[in-house]
Protein backbone atom coordinates (compact mmCIF):
# COMPACT_ATOMS: atom_id res chain seq x y z
CA UNK A 1 0.00 0.00 0.00
CA UNK A 2 2.90 2.43 0.83
CA UNK A 3 4.46 1.52 -2.68
CA UNK A 4 1.79 2.25 -4.66
CA UNK A 5 1.61 6.01 -2.69
CA UNK A 6 5.34 6.73 -3.61
CA UNK A 7 4.37 6.06 -6.91
CA UNK A 8 3.35 9.13 -9.38
CA UNK A 9 0.03 7.58 -9.53
CA UNK A 10 -0.26 6.89 -5.81
CA UNK A 11 0.70 11.21 -5.77
CA UNK A 12 -1.28 12.56 -8.54
CA UNK A 13 -4.35 10.56 -8.62
CA UNK A 14 -6.52 13.54 -7.05
CA UNK A 15 -5.17 16.12 -10.01
CA UNK A 16 -5.92 13.50 -12.74
CA UNK A 17 -9.17 12.98 -11.33
CA UNK A 18 -10.11 16.37 -10.85
CA UNK A 19 -8.26 17.27 -14.35
CA UNK A 20 -10.48 14.79 -16.36
CA UNK A 21 -14.09 15.99 -14.22
CA UNK A 22 -13.42 19.24 -15.33
CA UNK A 23 -12.28 19.23 -19.02
CA UNK A 24 -15.33 16.92 -19.18
CA UNK A 25 -17.44 20.37 -17.75
CA UNK A 26 -15.78 22.46 -19.56
CA UNK A 27 -16.40 21.09 -22.67
CA UNK A 28 -20.22 20.60 -21.67
CA UNK A 29 -20.01 24.03 -21.27
CA UNK A 30 -18.79 24.97 -24.27
CA UNK A 31 -21.14 22.69 -26.47
CA UNK A 32 -23.82 24.71 -24.69
CA UNK A 33 -22.73 28.36 -24.86
CA UNK A 34 -20.58 27.84 -28.12
CA UNK A 35 -23.75 28.95 -30.73
CA UNK A 36 -25.05 31.85 -28.88
CA UNK A 37 -21.38 32.99 -28.33
CA UNK A 38 -20.56 32.55 -31.84
CA UNK A 39 -24.21 34.64 -32.75
CA UNK A 40 -23.14 37.38 -30.83
CA UNK A 41 -19.86 37.30 -32.67
CA UNK A 42 -21.88 37.44 -35.81
CA UNK A 43 -23.93 40.04 -35.14
CA UNK A 44 -20.65 42.17 -33.75
CA UNK A 45 -19.34 41.63 -37.36
CA UNK A 46 -22.52 42.69 -38.98
CA UNK A 47 -22.80 46.09 -36.81
CA UNK A 48 -19.02 46.39 -37.84
CA UNK A 49 -18.88 45.59 -41.32
CA UNK A 50 -20.83 48.44 -42.79
CA UNK A 51 -18.00 51.09 -40.66
CA UNK A 52 -14.72 49.85 -42.26
CA UNK A 53 -16.33 49.88 -45.98
CA UNK A 54 -18.60 53.42 -45.34
CA UNK A 55 -15.93 55.00 -43.19
CA UNK A 56 -16.19 55.62 -39.64
CA UNK A 57 -18.11 59.02 -40.23
CA UNK A 58 -20.54 57.81 -41.74
CA UNK A 59 -21.66 55.62 -39.23
CA UNK A 60 -21.46 58.41 -36.64
CA UNK A 61 -24.70 58.72 -34.85
CA UNK A 62 -26.12 56.35 -37.24
CA UNK A 63 -28.99 53.83 -36.09
CA UNK A 64 -28.42 49.87 -37.54
CA UNK A 65 -30.52 47.20 -37.77
CA UNK A 66 -29.32 43.83 -38.76
CA UNK A 67 -32.29 41.27 -40.62
CA UNK A 68 -30.10 38.04 -41.55
CA UNK A 69 -28.04 39.21 -44.29
CA UNK A 70 -29.39 42.53 -44.86
CA UNK A 71 -27.99 45.67 -42.30
CA UNK A 72 -30.02 49.18 -42.87
CA UNK A 73 -28.27 52.07 -42.28
CA UNK A 74 -29.72 55.32 -41.03
CA UNK A 75 -27.36 57.80 -40.71
CA UNK A 76 -27.54 60.89 -38.77
CA UNK A 77 -27.57 63.02 -42.16
CA UNK A 78 -28.20 61.96 -45.58
CA UNK A 79 -30.09 58.95 -47.15
CA UNK A 80 -30.74 55.42 -45.56
CA UNK A 81 -28.18 52.74 -47.15
CA UNK A 82 -28.87 49.13 -47.40
CA UNK A 83 -25.95 46.56 -47.37
CA UNK A 84 -25.81 42.80 -48.50
CA UNK A 85 -23.47 41.12 -46.67
CA UNK A 86 -22.82 37.64 -48.26
CA UNK A 87 -20.37 34.84 -46.48
CA UNK A 88 -18.30 33.51 -49.30
CA UNK A 89 -16.10 30.22 -48.43
CA UNK A 90 -12.57 31.27 -47.52
CA UNK A 91 -9.11 29.83 -46.24
CA UNK A 92 -9.30 32.71 -44.11
CA UNK A 93 -11.88 32.58 -40.50
CA UNK A 94 -14.05 34.14 -42.91
CA UNK A 95 -14.84 36.31 -45.87
CA UNK A 96 -17.83 38.81 -46.53
CA UNK A 97 -18.81 40.05 -49.97
CA UNK A 98 -20.83 43.36 -49.44
CA UNK A 99 -22.74 45.19 -51.51
CA UNK A 100 -25.26 47.99 -51.42
CA UNK A 101 -28.77 48.70 -53.25
CA UNK A 102 -30.58 46.65 -55.69
CA UNK A 103 -29.55 45.61 -57.73
CA UNK A 104 -26.30 45.11 -55.59
CA UNK A 105 -22.99 47.20 -56.63
CA UNK A 106 -20.15 45.65 -55.05
CA UNK A 107 -18.44 47.69 -52.13
CA UNK A 108 -16.30 45.79 -51.20
CA UNK A 109 -14.73 42.57 -49.30
CA UNK A 110 -14.09 42.21 -45.93
CA UNK A 111 -12.30 39.05 -43.86
CA UNK A 112 -11.65 37.49 -40.69
CA UNK A 113 -7.82 36.59 -39.85
CA UNK A 114 -6.27 35.72 -36.52
CA UNK A 115 -2.75 35.05 -35.60
CA UNK A 116 -0.87 35.28 -31.89
CA UNK A 117 -0.04 38.07 -30.16
CA UNK A 118 1.82 39.16 -27.28
CA UNK A 119 -0.34 37.42 -24.92
CA UNK A 120 -2.95 36.22 -26.86
CA UNK A 121 -4.40 34.94 -30.29
CA UNK A 122 -5.34 38.53 -32.28
CA UNK A 123 -8.79 38.44 -34.27
CA UNK A 124 -9.06 41.18 -36.98
CA UNK A 125 -11.81 42.18 -39.41
CA UNK A 126 -9.95 43.76 -42.58
CA UNK A 127 -12.18 45.76 -45.11
CA UNK A 128 -10.97 45.99 -48.19
CA UNK A 129 -11.81 48.12 -51.63
CA UNK A 130 -14.16 45.89 -54.31
CA UNK A 131 -11.21 46.10 -56.48
CA UNK A 132 -9.04 44.79 -53.27
CA UNK A 133 -6.49 47.30 -54.12
CA UNK A 134 -6.77 48.97 -50.94
CA UNK A 135 -7.42 48.42 -47.46
CA UNK A 136 -10.76 50.50 -46.36
CA UNK A 137 -9.95 49.90 -42.49
CA UNK A 138 -9.30 47.13 -39.79
CA UNK A 139 -11.51 46.17 -36.28
CA UNK A 140 -9.75 43.83 -33.54
CA UNK A 141 -12.85 41.73 -32.80
CA UNK A 142 -10.67 39.91 -29.84
CA UNK A 143 -7.49 40.67 -28.07
CA UNK A 144 -6.47 40.22 -24.85
CA UNK A 145 -2.84 42.08 -25.17
CA UNK A 146 -1.36 44.31 -21.97
CA UNK A 147 -3.70 46.81 -20.63
CA UNK A 148 -2.91 49.67 -21.26
CA UNK A 149 0.21 49.09 -24.15
CA UNK A 150 -0.88 46.28 -26.51
CA UNK A 151 -4.45 47.07 -26.16
CA UNK A 152 -4.33 50.25 -27.49
CA UNK A 153 -4.42 48.32 -30.92
CA UNK A 154 -8.64 48.76 -30.55
CA UNK A 155 -8.29 51.97 -30.53
CA UNK A 156 -9.28 54.24 -33.57
CA UNK A 157 -5.81 56.68 -33.72
CA UNK A 158 -4.05 52.72 -34.21
CA UNK A 159 -6.47 51.64 -36.53
CA UNK A 160 -6.63 54.72 -38.61
CA UNK A 161 -3.29 53.86 -39.70
CA UNK A 162 -4.45 51.77 -41.76
CA UNK A 163 -6.90 53.24 -43.63
CA UNK A 164 -6.59 53.80 -47.81
CA UNK A 165 -3.06 51.56 -47.73
CA UNK A 166 -2.53 50.14 -50.95
CA UNK A 167 -2.15 46.26 -50.82
CA UNK A 168 0.72 45.85 -53.48
CA UNK A 169 2.80 45.35 -51.10
CA UNK A 170 3.18 44.00 -47.57
CA UNK A 171 2.44 46.30 -44.20
CA UNK A 172 5.98 47.35 -42.62
CA UNK A 173 6.52 48.43 -39.20
CA UNK A 174 7.89 51.87 -38.08
CA UNK A 175 9.28 51.93 -34.38
CA UNK A 176 8.07 55.95 -34.85
CA UNK A 177 6.69 58.63 -36.83
CA UNK A 178 9.32 59.31 -38.93
CA UNK A 179 10.38 55.67 -39.72
CA UNK A 180 7.10 54.94 -40.67
CA UNK A 181 6.64 58.57 -42.79
CA UNK A 182 9.26 56.43 -45.07
CA UNK A 183 7.00 53.75 -46.43
CA UNK A 184 3.75 54.33 -47.45
CA UNK A 185 3.67 50.76 -46.65
CA UNK A 186 4.52 51.35 -42.81
CA UNK A 187 2.23 51.57 -39.44
CA UNK A 188 3.53 53.49 -37.28
CA UNK A 189 4.16 50.92 -33.63
CA UNK A 190 2.26 51.48 -30.52
CA UNK A 191 4.43 53.02 -27.59
CA UNK A 192 5.43 49.94 -25.93
CA UNK A 193 4.00 47.32 -27.46
CA UNK A 194 5.76 47.06 -30.68
CA UNK A 195 5.13 43.05 -30.47
CA UNK A 196 1.46 43.65 -30.70
CA UNK A 197 1.63 46.17 -33.75
CA UNK A 198 3.70 43.61 -35.42
CA UNK A 199 1.24 40.91 -35.10
CA UNK A 200 -1.89 43.21 -36.31
CA UNK A 201 0.23 44.18 -39.64
CA UNK A 202 1.46 40.15 -39.77
CA UNK A 203 -2.24 39.34 -39.95
CA UNK A 204 -3.39 42.15 -42.47
CA UNK A 205 -0.55 41.32 -44.83
CA UNK A 206 -1.44 37.42 -43.98
CA UNK A 207 -5.28 37.81 -44.83
CA UNK A 208 -5.24 40.38 -47.24
CA UNK A 209 -2.20 38.22 -49.30
CA UNK A 210 -4.90 34.82 -49.12
CA UNK A 211 -8.11 36.68 -49.89
CA UNK A 212 -6.79 38.59 -52.66
CA UNK A 213 -5.32 35.48 -54.67
CA UNK A 214 -8.86 33.84 -53.84
CA UNK A 215 -10.78 36.45 -55.71
CA UNK A 216 -8.53 37.55 -58.15
CA UNK A 217 -8.82 33.28 -58.66
CA UNK A 218 -12.37 33.72 -59.56
CA UNK A 219 -13.37 36.76 -61.03
CA UNK A 220 -17.39 35.99 -60.84
CA UNK A 221 -16.94 36.63 -57.15
CA UNK A 222 -17.12 40.25 -57.86
CA UNK A 223 -20.31 39.45 -59.48
CA UNK A 224 -22.69 41.01 -56.57
CA UNK A 225 -25.52 39.21 -56.46
CA UNK A 226 -27.38 40.30 -53.49
CA UNK B 1 -3.19 24.05 22.76
CA UNK B 2 -4.06 24.54 18.95
CA UNK B 3 -5.92 27.66 17.84
CA UNK B 4 -9.61 26.65 17.01
CA UNK B 5 -10.82 27.21 13.70
CA UNK B 6 -13.26 30.17 13.27
CA UNK B 7 -16.89 29.58 13.31
CA UNK B 8 -18.69 30.27 9.95
CA UNK B 9 -20.47 33.12 11.03
CA UNK B 10 -17.05 34.19 11.93
CA UNK B 11 -15.49 33.92 8.85
CA UNK B 12 -18.83 35.44 7.16
CA UNK B 13 -18.24 38.57 9.22
CA UNK B 14 -14.49 38.74 8.96
CA UNK B 15 -14.36 38.92 5.04
CA UNK B 16 -16.59 41.93 4.82
CA UNK B 17 -14.35 44.50 6.79
CA UNK B 18 -12.14 43.14 9.93
CA UNK B 19 -10.02 41.51 6.88
CA UNK B 20 -11.58 43.07 3.83
CA UNK B 21 -9.59 41.70 0.79
CA UNK B 22 -8.99 45.21 -0.78
CA UNK B 23 -8.36 46.95 2.31
CA UNK B 24 -7.28 45.23 4.97
CA UNK B 25 -5.22 42.41 3.15
CA UNK B 26 -4.31 44.30 -0.01
CA UNK B 27 -5.18 41.86 -2.73
CA UNK B 28 -6.97 41.77 -5.91
CA UNK B 29 -5.61 45.05 -6.25
CA UNK B 30 -5.72 44.10 -10.40
CA UNK B 31 -9.30 44.31 -10.78
CA UNK B 32 -9.71 46.99 -7.78
CA UNK B 33 -7.86 49.57 -10.57
CA UNK B 34 -8.65 48.27 -13.53
CA UNK B 35 -12.40 47.84 -13.59
CA UNK B 36 -13.06 50.26 -11.72
CA UNK B 37 -13.94 53.44 -14.13
CA UNK B 38 -17.93 53.03 -13.46
CA UNK B 39 -20.31 50.45 -11.13
CA UNK B 40 -21.52 48.16 -14.21
CA UNK B 41 -18.30 46.69 -15.08
CA UNK B 42 -16.97 46.80 -11.25
CA UNK B 43 -20.12 44.95 -10.16
CA UNK B 44 -19.74 42.34 -13.35
CA UNK B 45 -16.29 42.09 -12.37
CA UNK B 46 -17.52 41.18 -8.84
CA UNK B 47 -20.29 38.87 -9.74
CA UNK B 48 -17.22 36.85 -11.54
CA UNK B 49 -15.14 36.85 -8.81
CA UNK B 50 -17.45 35.95 -5.95
CA UNK B 51 -19.07 32.76 -8.27
CA UNK B 52 -15.52 31.26 -8.72
CA UNK B 53 -14.72 32.36 -5.32
CA UNK B 54 -18.07 30.37 -3.87
CA UNK B 55 -17.54 27.19 -6.05
CA UNK B 56 -13.36 26.91 -5.15
CA UNK B 57 -14.18 27.57 -1.45
CA UNK B 58 -16.61 24.62 -1.90
CA UNK B 59 -14.86 22.29 -3.68
CA UNK B 60 -11.58 22.52 -2.35
CA UNK B 61 -13.09 22.35 1.03
CA UNK B 62 -15.48 19.03 0.22
CA UNK B 63 -11.86 17.10 -1.03
CA UNK B 64 -9.82 18.95 1.88
CA UNK B 65 -8.72 15.45 3.55
CA UNK B 66 -7.41 13.83 0.09
CA UNK B 67 -5.37 17.06 -0.77
CA UNK B 68 -1.31 16.26 -0.47
CA UNK B 69 0.23 19.07 0.98
CA UNK B 70 2.98 19.49 -1.22
CA UNK B 71 0.12 19.36 -4.79
CA UNK B 72 -2.64 21.59 -2.71
CA UNK B 73 -1.58 24.74 -4.69
CA UNK B 74 -1.91 22.85 -8.45
CA UNK B 75 -5.08 21.73 -7.23
CA UNK B 76 -6.33 25.31 -6.32
CA UNK B 77 -5.31 26.68 -9.55
CA UNK B 78 -6.82 23.98 -11.27
CA UNK B 79 -10.26 24.24 -9.24
CA UNK B 80 -9.82 28.41 -9.98
CA UNK B 81 -9.10 27.84 -13.61
CA UNK B 82 -12.14 25.56 -14.18
CA UNK B 83 -15.00 28.48 -12.79
CA UNK B 84 -13.22 31.57 -14.36
CA UNK B 85 -13.29 30.02 -18.05
CA UNK B 86 -16.91 28.77 -17.55
CA UNK B 87 -17.55 32.69 -15.98
CA UNK B 88 -15.51 34.17 -18.58
CA UNK B 89 -17.60 31.98 -21.33
CA UNK B 90 -20.80 32.52 -19.75
CA UNK B 91 -20.48 36.29 -19.86
CA UNK B 92 -19.92 35.90 -23.76
CA UNK B 93 -22.89 33.88 -23.88
CA UNK B 94 -25.24 36.23 -22.21
CA UNK B 95 -23.61 39.66 -21.36
CA UNK B 96 -21.05 40.36 -24.41
CA UNK B 97 -20.39 44.03 -24.58
CA UNK B 98 -20.02 43.97 -20.83
CA UNK B 99 -17.34 40.23 -21.66
CA UNK B 100 -15.82 42.82 -24.51
CA UNK B 101 -15.39 45.67 -22.16
CA UNK B 102 -13.78 43.81 -18.99
CA UNK B 103 -11.51 41.89 -21.92
CA UNK B 104 -8.74 40.07 -20.30
CA UNK B 105 -9.44 41.05 -16.94
CA UNK B 106 -12.25 38.31 -16.52
CA UNK B 107 -9.32 35.61 -17.28
CA UNK B 108 -7.30 37.49 -14.96
CA UNK B 109 -9.37 35.96 -12.02
CA UNK B 110 -7.34 33.14 -12.00
CA UNK B 111 -4.51 34.45 -10.71
CA UNK B 112 -6.38 36.56 -8.13
CA UNK B 113 -4.26 36.03 -5.16
CA UNK B 114 -7.80 36.94 -2.85
CA UNK B 115 -9.22 33.87 -4.20
CA UNK B 116 -6.19 31.20 -3.71
CA UNK B 117 -5.79 32.70 -0.06
CA UNK B 118 -9.22 31.83 0.82
CA UNK B 119 -8.49 27.92 -0.36
CA UNK B 120 -5.24 28.02 1.67
CA UNK B 121 -6.58 30.25 4.43
CA UNK B 122 -9.74 28.38 4.98
CA UNK B 123 -11.53 25.95 2.50
CA UNK B 124 -8.18 23.75 2.49
CA UNK B 125 -9.12 23.42 6.49
CA UNK B 126 -12.60 23.82 7.00
CA UNK B 127 -15.71 22.31 5.99
CA UNK B 128 -18.34 23.21 3.39
CA UNK B 129 -20.30 25.80 5.75
CA UNK B 130 -17.47 27.11 6.83
CA UNK B 131 -16.03 27.84 3.64
CA UNK B 132 -19.33 28.76 1.55
CA UNK B 133 -20.01 31.40 4.71
CA UNK B 134 -15.94 32.52 3.90
CA UNK B 135 -16.67 32.88 0.38
CA UNK B 136 -20.02 35.28 0.30
CA UNK B 137 -18.64 36.91 3.29
CA UNK B 138 -15.41 37.84 1.41
CA UNK B 139 -17.48 38.42 -2.06
CA UNK B 140 -19.53 41.27 0.13
CA UNK B 141 -15.94 43.04 1.74
CA UNK B 142 -14.62 42.81 -2.34
CA UNK B 143 -18.03 44.22 -3.65
CA UNK B 144 -17.83 46.51 -0.89
CA UNK B 145 -14.20 47.82 -2.02
CA UNK B 146 -14.84 47.57 -5.83
CA UNK B 147 -18.43 49.76 -4.93
CA UNK B 148 -16.67 52.36 -3.20
CA UNK B 149 -13.75 53.11 -5.68
CA UNK B 150 -15.93 52.69 -8.89
CA UNK B 151 -18.49 55.09 -6.79
CA UNK B 152 -15.99 58.02 -6.95
CA UNK B 153 -14.56 57.58 -9.74
CA UNK B 154 -18.02 56.93 -11.73
CA UNK B 155 -19.52 60.75 -10.06
CA UNK B 156 -16.34 62.62 -9.89
CA UNK B 157 -15.47 61.49 -13.61
CA UNK B 158 -18.33 60.84 -15.40
CA UNK B 159 -20.82 62.70 -12.84
CA UNK B 160 -23.17 59.32 -13.20
CA UNK B 161 -23.36 56.17 -11.03
CA UNK B 162 -24.31 53.22 -12.40
CA UNK B 163 -24.91 54.84 -15.58
CA UNK B 164 -27.67 57.24 -14.50
CA UNK B 165 -26.55 60.84 -14.74
CA UNK B 166 -26.56 62.58 -11.33
CA UNK B 167 -25.66 66.11 -12.19
CA UNK B 168 -26.40 68.04 -15.42
CA UNK B 169 -24.25 66.92 -18.06
CA UNK B 170 -23.07 70.29 -18.22
CA UNK B 171 -21.44 70.58 -14.86
CA UNK B 172 -17.76 69.92 -15.13
CA UNK B 173 -16.11 66.44 -14.33
CA UNK B 174 -13.02 65.44 -13.41
CA UNK B 175 -11.89 63.12 -16.43
CA UNK B 176 -9.00 62.35 -14.44
CA UNK B 177 -10.88 60.17 -12.19
CA UNK B 178 -12.25 57.61 -14.92
CA UNK B 179 -8.52 57.30 -16.16
CA UNK B 180 -6.40 54.88 -14.96
CA UNK B 181 -4.34 57.88 -12.61
CA UNK B 182 -8.02 58.27 -11.12
CA UNK B 183 -7.64 54.65 -10.25
CA UNK B 184 -4.58 55.24 -7.98
CA UNK B 185 -5.78 58.65 -6.39
CA UNK B 186 -9.60 56.80 -5.22
CA UNK B 187 -7.66 53.40 -4.11
CA UNK B 188 -4.81 55.57 -1.89
CA UNK B 189 -7.55 57.88 -0.88
CA UNK B 190 -10.22 55.49 0.72
CA UNK B 191 -7.19 53.21 1.74
CA UNK B 192 -5.54 55.94 3.95
CA UNK B 193 -9.39 56.85 4.70
CA UNK B 194 -9.98 53.22 5.96
CA UNK B 195 -6.94 53.10 7.84
CA UNK B 196 -6.93 56.04 9.86
CA UNK B 197 -10.90 55.00 10.68
CA UNK B 198 -9.61 51.92 11.90
CA UNK B 199 -6.29 53.10 14.23
CA UNK B 200 -9.09 55.54 15.43
CA UNK B 201 -11.59 53.08 16.17
CA UNK B 202 -8.75 51.05 18.16
CA UNK B 203 -7.25 53.75 19.68
CA UNK B 204 -10.62 54.05 21.41
CA UNK B 205 -10.78 51.12 22.10
CA UNK B 206 -7.91 51.05 24.39
CA UNK B 207 -8.97 53.95 25.76
CA UNK B 208 -12.20 52.58 26.76
CA UNK B 209 -10.37 49.57 28.33
CA UNK B 210 -7.47 51.75 30.17
CA UNK B 211 -10.49 53.63 31.60
CA UNK B 212 -12.16 50.40 32.73
CA UNK B 213 -9.05 49.22 34.14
Amino acid sequence: MSRLRDTYLGQAWLILLLAGVFGALLAAVHLKLSPRIEDNIRAEIMREIPGLLLGAEVMEGASITIEGDLVRIEPAAGEPRVLTIVEQPSEASALYQVAEGDPGRLLGWVARGQDHGYADVIELLVGLTADTARITGIYVLNQKETPALGDGIVRSGFRQHFVGIPTDNPLTVGRDAAEAAQSPYAIQALTGATVSSRSVCKIVNDTVALVKVEIAEEPERSDARP
Amino acid sequence: MPVPEPTPLERFLNGILPENPVYRQLLGLCPTLAVTAAMKPAMTMVGATAFVLICANLITSLIRHLLKPHLRILVFTLTIATFVTIADRTLAAFAYPMSKLLGPYVPLIIVNCMIISRCEVCSSKQGPKAALADAVGVSLGFLLALASVATVREILGNGSWFGIQLVPESFPTLILMILPPGAFLALGSLLGLATWLGHRRRARESAAEAGSV
